[in-house]
Order: C-alpha cells, then structure tokens, then sequence
C-alpha cells in the first residue's frame, strides 16, 4: 500500500516544510476536513487508496459541497425548474374593438400579470390625422372651392383617404363614386332629398352625361384644399394651427402637378436615339468642364512656380552630406506631389479643335523643339552619333537617338563618347538615362515594369503561356530593356483586346436593337 | 426573475407567431401549412376524385397518389378555374382533410386565405360565411395573391407577374395595396402550353397512354408517324371516367414541361423544320427525347421546344397550323371582363348605383387598350394590327407600365417580380427582361425572381405565411365576432375589396 509520505520521500520533499504546509492547511479547511472525515468511512478500497495518494493536499474546493446529495439527473431537473418556459398563452390585441383572443408562445410561466400589459405590436397602429367635416361645414364653408364637388363625394374622398392613408394609386384605383342625381342638376337640389336614391336610378341616363370620372389631380386637390380650409377655420385662441402644414397645403397647384407629370412623360418616353444624343452631349459637357479645370490647375502652378521660393532659413544646414540629401529628398517629394495633383483630372479625348490652349502650346513647342534638334543632328553629322547609328542601325534606335540628342548632353557623357566606343561602353556596362533616376544603388530587377494588378495578372499569364517566367535569370541591361518591352507589347495587347471586345458586344446590341425596332 | 425575462417570440423580424394557418388555393394546386414556415406543410392538386357508390352515395378523394390510380365510378372534378374556387362543397372538404392531417383546432387557430384579386363578391361571401359560420375558425382573413407575392420577396411596391397553370396575371402592387382596377391578364399560361404539347403529339400521332394502364414497357424511340410504342396495357374491369385520364395527363405534361421546354431569346433560333417533311436531315444533337408512361420516346428538337415554350410571348406563333384548341379567341389583356367579375364592384354599399359608370369607362378603356395595343405591337413587331392580335407576355407588363401613373412607373418598372411554376421555364425571364429593355430604352428595367425552386412554386404561400406571422398583423383578423357585429357585406367592402 503506497502512501503518499512514500511519493514524498522519493521527491525528497522535507519532512518539515511538508508539516508545516500541513498546519497551514489545517487550519484553513477544519470544516472540510470533518466533512471529508465522515465522508472518508464509505470510500472504498481502490478508493482509499487514490485518497492516501492525495495526501494532504486536499483540494481546496469541495466541488460538491453546495448539493452534497443530489444526484447528477436530480440536477438536471432541477435545471429545468428554474429555467422559463415557453407558454402558449392567450392575448387581445388592444387595436382590436372586438376583444379577440389569440394565443402565441411566451417566455415564462403563465403570469397573470402578463396579460395586462398592452399587446407590443399595438403602438404600431397608427393613423393619419386627417380632419374631419359635417354637412353644415361643407355647406358653410367648403361649397364654394370646387364647385362640381358635393358634400358627399367629398366626404367619401375623406373616408378613401383616411382608408388608404393616403396612398394616391390606391385611392384612385378604387375610387368608384358614382354621384346622385341631385349633385347634378342642382336646381332640384331641395326637393325629395330622402329618396333620392331612388330617383336617381330612374335617371341614370342623365347622369352620365355630366359626371366625369375624377383624375388624381382632382382627388388631390379637393382633399388639400379642403384640408386647409378646415384647418384654417379650427382657431384655438384666435391662433390657427398648422401653419407650416397649411402653408404646404395650399401649395400644391393642380396645374402644376399636370404639367410635371406631362414632363416626366416625356423624359420616360424618349427614343433611344434621343436618349444616346444626350448621354454624348452630357459627357462632351464634362470633359469641357474637366478641360477648364486643368487649364485652371495649371494656371496655378505656374504662378506658384513663379514666386520667389523662401529662403529665410541658414544655408549651414544643407552644407553636410546628410543635410543635402535630406533636402533632395524633400524637394523631390514635393515635386511628386505636386506631379500626382496635376494628373487628377484625367485629359478628356477629344477631337482637335477641343484641346485647351496650354496643351495646344505644349504640342507646338514639342514640334519646335523636334524640327530644331533634326537640324542640329543634321549640322552635327558628329562622329559620336554616327557611331551610334552605325551600331544599332535599324530606325528605332534613330529615333532614340534623337530623343537623346534632345536633351543637353552631360559633358561626362561627351567626353565618354568621345574615349569609348560603344562596344566598349557595353562591356564596361556603361550606361547613360534619359529620365531621372531614383537616387540610391538598386537592382535592376526591381525596375522592372509592374501594371495595375487586373492588367498584371493578365500579363502575368500570358508569360506563362509563353514560358518566361517573371524572374530573369540574368538581368543584363539588355535583357531587361528587351524584357520591359515585351511586357509593355503584352500590356497593350490585352488592353486592345478589352477594348475589341467591349465594342463587339456593343454592336451586337445595336444590331439587335436595329432588328427588333 | 420570470416576469421580466418574460417576452414574446423573437422580435428581430416583428413576428409573433399565433399559430395561423395558411391556405393558398392556385388553378393547378393548393397548398396549407402553419405560418412561419417557409413552405408548406401540405400541397395537394387542386382537384378532387369523387367516388359514387353503389347507393349512389357520394365519396371525395383527395390524396395525390389516389387520384393518379383509377377506381371504378371515379371522376376528378376541379376545385378552382381561373383562381377562383367554383366548387365550394370539394374546395371545404379538400381543406378540411389537410387540416385534419394537420391537426388543425379551428377555435384558437385564424385561418388566412389567399385569393386572386378578381375573386367575386359572392366567392368572399362564401368564404366569409364557410370559414367562420361553418367550420368555426376564431378568426379569418383573406388577403391577395399578389400582395403576399410582394411580401415574399420583401417588396412593398413591385409589378407582379404571376405565371401560373389557367392565368397569367400581371399586378402592379404600391404600399402592399393591389391596384386591382389595373390587374390584367390572359389565360396564355401553363394550360395553354399543355394543350400545345397535346397538339404536338397528335400531330406525331402520339397517343398519351396515362401510368395506371401500362403493366409493363419496352423503351422505343419514335421515328415517324407509324412508330408504335410497345407496352401492356392493364385491363380494367370498369369504365374509367375520361376526367381521370386528363387528370393524370396533367403529370405526363408537367413533366415534359419541366424538363423539355425553353424559351430562347431569338426567334430566328426556332426555325421548325416542316412537320411533314422528311426528317432525315435533322441534326439529331438537337433533340431531347422525353419518355411517355408507356415507354414511348418522343423526340424534341431544340427549335420545337422554344417555339413552344416562347408561345408565352407571342401566343399567335405556335407550331403546326397556327390554332390551339381552346385558346381560338385571341385574348387582349383584359381579365377582370373575362372572367366576369368586371360588374362585381365592391363599392354596394356606399352607391347602388355604381353601374351607371361602367359602361363609359368601358368604353374609355377599350379605346385606351386598342391605343396601347397599336402602340405596343407597333414597337414590337412593326405590322400595325389591332386587337385581334393576341397579347404576349412582354406586351401584358408593358401594357401595365403604360397605364400606371407616371409617378409610380419608374418604380415598379425596377421591381418586376415574375413567379408562378410555369415562369420556372429556363430563359424565360431573360427574355422578358431584354424585351422590355428595348421597348423601355429610358427606363431601368429589372426583374427578379428567386432562384429556389420551391420558393418560386409557392411565393404566393410563403408572403401569407409572413404576414400571417407578424405581430402587426394580428389586428387586422376578422373575427367571429366582427363577422356577426357588421356583416359580411361592409367587411369585404371595407376590408376585402
Ligand atoms: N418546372 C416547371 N416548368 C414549367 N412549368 C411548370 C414547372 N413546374 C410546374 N409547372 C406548371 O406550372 C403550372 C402551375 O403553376 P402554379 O403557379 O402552381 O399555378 P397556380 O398558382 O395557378 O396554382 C402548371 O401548369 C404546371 O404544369
């Protein structure tokens, strides 16, 4: 029989410190430990034997202490008791007059108190305020509006109103008033009114010879403007009410409203060729709109440009290395900024007359500039660039040539030029930009061009499709000049073929729209 | 503590369930279950089998599997046409064997009714009396079709195409509220494709051998007009009533509905060989074969099948000689006169003399409906016929469009809703939408359905199990003691109309 003062000992754990954790413990959990020494007699041997492994270290919460006789189903019954249950019970709906009783399932038991409380769904009963009239209103006040309406059409278009709570197209889809005889011929209004019904039936032929069948405006204006005188006459404190809500009655003019609605009409029922003139004006409109913008921008630029830059700060902090390159970086942000403003408004396609005046000038300098540098190419005939030619020799290489020519060359470049043959300038892996470099050392391979990630993917798979994978090997200068390119042709491929596309299926639709019309 | 976590159902969605029941009764079946579900608990064809014994002594039948076998002195009778219940004796008896079957306890459970939105006065009255005089339901409600349709999708205003087995019917619905003096319609639905199908085997010489009489088949494969199916036929001792064999037709066609028929979106794409013609050169990629009970395969070109399927659009191009039996009448639109509820006004009460009206309007209309007829076949197709050309799909909701007030148009123009089972023909609704895109350039066409099978088949169920569920709802049940207190007449004028 191991004890636990044998594991103890095999841990080495000293005798002392063991007691002394014993008394703490003792005294800690006296009530426990009478507990579990009553509890310990039932415990069986195999039982006994786990207890003495436990030592004593006794646990320190007696799990079952709270319910120290309850079974674990016991405890679940339990459960049950104190959780709320569902009842199916009975509710009348306070929106009701009739005190129906229906049944639904709430949470909790069946509490008397419950059923007092209103139905929740009540507060959603609501109405509008529409006001109410009585033939003596009508004859003393009302009559006199619209003349071709009586009391009691009035009165039923106040009871459709109320019914329908206003929804117009309801109101006139079950508008059927049929009017007596009397709202007709209004001589005869005082005589036999009790059984005008019934003479009216014999007339019928007359009738429908006056009555015209209401439009909406009609509904729409009698109610307003009955409304309004009512609301008008209900002075409380010599004050009317609703006065805003009157002012917004009487606004309404039927004419108006017939006139919009004719309008609206027309916009629906426009011809599609119609509809495309004026979707293309509207988008000439906005490029005009986009094309002053940029001339403003650029107007801008050039007065700031023009003004004289600050220089109120000491000139010793740009003296060291660290200085200088800081306010490169700076000034280059600035310029980046500035670059990505004035690219915003996207340069509208349009024919040539619609250009605006700045790009106008632009286009003439760059002529200038390109029939100027084919002169001095020409006086040239410099060794330098017949040297070039005579390497790469076919027309594209010429027209870089030029390009380069353009610009003023660095006299490193001349005096390079002058030394090396181009040859010799390739082994060496000399090479001269056109355009800005970013400042710092970087791969070449990270120069490379990236789209916009649609167009990349698209790129991407079709290099695939090629086999060329998107890491060069070997990033040589001209490997990745030739690599730039491929990728550029790809670009424009697919984007040519979006564009085919997106104008097939533009014909089609036309044609189709051409057949069926 | 339980009075305070004490409240009623979930009210994320307004719903508080009061355990009402739902019965939707269409021309083709009708369907019950509790609301709250989302379909029903029981659909059963709208038809009933009805059994004299010896005594003369009459016996219904209701279950499905009953009435596609065959029983001596049975006949199947029709509960519905046209949506509206005709035989009230069968439609109770039919309802109240599902609500037995469902455990139904009419004093504490309300019964909402859907109904088409020409039902007659005399059919409200009917239901009114039979619902809470007759079987004792605590309380009752009636509430349109379309509306519960809108409800379904979770619109309030939407223009309802409802394609169902006698009608189609397009409703423009605004706040929940039908516009029901705008309702039209024609009977070019699920019918009228059947009997096309009819026609088309009788032009095969096809003989539609219905389940319950073949014993065994061979499988065979119909080449031409001597092609003779090879089966057993199961000998009845008795004569069975020809309404039994229209009835289980009404599966075979179903059937070659649901798996043959497509609509295409060019008519070009329809080009039907001649029927008689020698048919040797057919590409027979082109065909579906669809097997008859009896082991027959009729073949289907694609061509055939849309020009059937598209005969929705345009019901005066239909295969062989141009005439389906039944449908000779060329039908412009106009449902609420044909089926004749036209005079059954609701407005009694207020005026008795609200027929004086009628016939001016009428005659306003007319001209009103030839107008936007001219103008729509004018659009559509060019040849200026009027009237007597016969009104399409396309045409019925462009008609509707044109009518509604302009305010409203552009609305319900961007939520046509298109359910019904026979709207289940696959590029059906392509179709409608690429029509009325070209006949609305200005307008924003778009059409929805669900793509669920079964929510499309019974929308109309699934909105009345919604409304029936919310906790708004439950004011607006007629109860029995309303019923006594004001009468069915004002009810169905105030509330029913
Ligand atoms: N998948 C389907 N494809 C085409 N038609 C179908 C399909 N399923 C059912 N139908 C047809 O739809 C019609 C029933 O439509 P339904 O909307 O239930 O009518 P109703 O509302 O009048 O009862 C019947 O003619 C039936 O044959």
């Amino acid at each position: 029989m191991s004890m636990a003062s044998d594991i103890l000992d095999v841990l080495n754990v000293n005798k002392e410190t063991r007691n002394e954790h014993q008394q703490k413990k003792k005294k800690k959990h006296i009530i426990h430990f009478e507990e579990s020494a009553n509890k310990r007699k039932k415990i069986g041997a195999m039982n006994r034997e786990l207890a003495n492994l436990m030592g004593p270290n006794l646990a320190p919460i007696n799990i079952t202490h709270h319910q120290p006789n309850k079974k674990f189903k016991d405890r679940l019954t339990d459960l049950q008791t104190i959780q709320p249950s569902w009842t199916s019970t009975p509710f009348t709906n306070g929106s009701r007059s009739d005190g129906l009783q229906l049944k639904h399932w709430v949470k909790g038991k069946l509490d008397l108190l419950e059923s007092k409380k209103p139905y929740i769904y009540e507060k959603y009963n609501t109405s509008l305020d529409i006001p109410d009239f009585t033939e003596d209103d009508y004859k003393k006040l009302l009559k006199d509006i619209n003349p071709d309406w009586s009391y009691k059409e009035t009165k039923y278009l106040f009871d459709m109103a109320k019914r329908y709570d206003l929804r117009w197209a309801v109101i006139i889809d079950s508008y059927e008033y049929v009017p007596d005889e009397d709202e007709i011929t209004v001589k005869k209004e005082d005589q036999n009114k009790v059984d005008d019904k019934e003479k009216s039936k014999d007339d019928e032929k007359k009738e429908t010879k006056t009555y015209t069948p209401r439009t909406v405006e009609d509904l729409k204006d009698q109610l307003y403007k009955v409304s309004s005188k009512l609301l008008n006459s209900k002075k409380e404190d010599g004050v009317v009410k609703d006065v805003a809500l009157i002012k917004a009655l009487d606004s309404f003019d039927k004419n108006k409203e017939i006139e919009r609605k004719k309008y609206l009409n027309r916009l629906l029922h426009r011809a599609p060729t119609e509809i495309a003139e004026e979707e293309s004006l509207v988008i000439e409109a906005r490029k005009f709109e986009l094309a002053a913008k940029k001339m403003l921008m650029e107007r801008a630029q050039l007065l700031q440009l023009l003004d004289s830059p600050q220089s109120s700060a000491p000139i010793l902090q740009f003296l060291t290395s660290s200085g200088l390159t800081q306010l490169y970086n700076t000034l280059m942000t600035v310029d980046k900024s500035k670059k990505r403003k004035t690219e915003a408004p996207v340069a509208p396609q349009l024919g040539p007359n619609a250009i605006p005046y700045t790009q106008q000038l632009a286009k003439q300098q760059a002529v200038q500039q390109q029939a100027q540098a084919h002169k001095q190419q020409q006086q040239q005939g410099g060794s330098a660039a017949a040297g070039a030619n005579g390497h790469h020799g076919d027309k594209k290489s010429q027209k870089q040539q030029q390009h380069q020519q353009q610009k003023p060359q660095s006299e490193i470049l001349k005096l390079l030029q002058s030394r090396l043959t181009p040859e010799e300038m390739e082994v060496y892996g000399i090479k001269f930009h056109e355009d800005k470099v970013q400042a710092g050392v970087y791969l070449r391979s990270q120069k490379i061009v990236t789209f916009k990630p649609a167009v990349q993917s698209k790129v991407v798979e079709i290099l695939n499709e090629l086999g060329i994978s998107m890491r060069l090997t070997m990033p040589t200068g001209a490997v990745c000049g030739k690599f730039d390119k491929l990728m550029h042709r790809i670009a424009s491929l697919v984007d040519l073929k979006k564009q085919t596309d997106k104008i097939e299926a533009e014909v089609t639709l036309m044609k189709r729209q051409k057949g069926m019309l | 503590m339980a009075s305070s976590s004490s409240t009623a159902a979930p009210q994320v969605y307004g719903a508080d369930e009061v355990n009402a029941v739902v019965l939707d009764p269409g021309s083709f079946s009708t369907s019950v279950g509790y609301a709250g579900y989302d379909c029903p608990s029981m659909v059963f064809p709208s038809h009933y089998g009805e059994v004299v014994d010896g005594k003369g002594e009459k016996k219904r039948l209701f279950n499905d599997s009953f009435l596609h076998t065959s029983r001596e002195n049975m006949k199947i009778k029709p509960i519905l046409k046209n949506n509206i219940i005709i035989d009230w004796d069968g439609a109770v008896d039919q309802y109240n064997y599902m609500f037995k079957q469902m455990g139904v306890n009419p004093e504490d459970q309300p019964l909402m009714l859907t109904e088409s939105t020409m039902n007659s006065y005399k059919n409200k009255e009917k239901a009114l009396e039979v619902f809470l005089e007759q079987e004792n339901y605590c309380a009752f409600y009636a509430v349109k079709q379309p509306t519960c349709v809108a409800f379904a999708h979770g619109k309030a205003t939407c223009l309802v195409v409802d394609i169902g087995h006698d009608l189609i019917t397009v409703t423009p619905v605004v706040d929940g509220f039908c516009l029901r003096n705008q309702v039209i319609g024609t009977n070019y639905a699920g019918a009228f494709l059947d009997q096309q199908l009819k026609q088309f085997l009788e032009d095969k010489n096809i003989d539609i051998v219905p389940q319950y009489r073949v014993k065994s088949k061979n499988t065979m494969y119909w080449e031409n007009k001597e092609s003779k199916p090879q089966f057993e036929t199961k000998h009845y001792d008795y004569k069975i009533d020809n309404s039994v064999d229209e009835f289980s037709k009404l599966r075979v066609f179903q059937e070659m509905k649901e798996t043959v028929l497509s609509c295409s979106l060019d008519d070009q794409a329809e080009k039907v060989p001649d029927a008689d013609k020698d048919k040797m050169d057919v590409d027979y990629d082109e065909q579906r074969y669809f097997e008859l009970p009896n082991g027959l395969n009729v073949p289907f070109t694609d061509a055939e099948a849309n020009k059937i399927a598209n005969s929705l659009f345009r019901p005066s191009d239909v295969l062989g000689n141009g005439i389906v039996k039944g449908w000779e009448e060329p039908h412009i639109g106009n449902i609420i006169e044909t089926i004749g509820t036209a005079d059954d006004k609701s407005s009694k009460l207020y005026v008795p003399l609200r027929r004086t009206k009628r016939p001016e309007e009428e005659e306003k209309e007319k001209d009103k409906d030839s107008n936007v007829d001219a103008k729509a076949s004018n659009g559509a197709d060019g040849s200026g016929k009027v009237k007597s050309e016969p009104c399409g799909l396309t045409k019925l909701v462009q008609t509707v469009l044109e009518r509604i007030d302009i305010d409203w148009k552009p609305q319900l123009a961007n939520n046509i809703i298109v359910t019904g089972s026979t709207s289940l023909i696959p590029e059906l609704n392509k179709r409608l939408y690429e029509e009325l895109s070209i006949l609305n350039p200005s307008m924003k066409i778009r059409i929805q359905s669900v793509g669920n099978t079964v929510e499309r088949k019974y929308s109309t169920w699934i909105g009345g199990s919604i409304l029936a569920s919310l906790g708004t709802f439950h004011q607006l049940w007629v109860s029995q003691a309303e019923y006594k207190e004001i009468g069915a007449d004002r009810l169905i004028v105030n509330r029913f109309r």
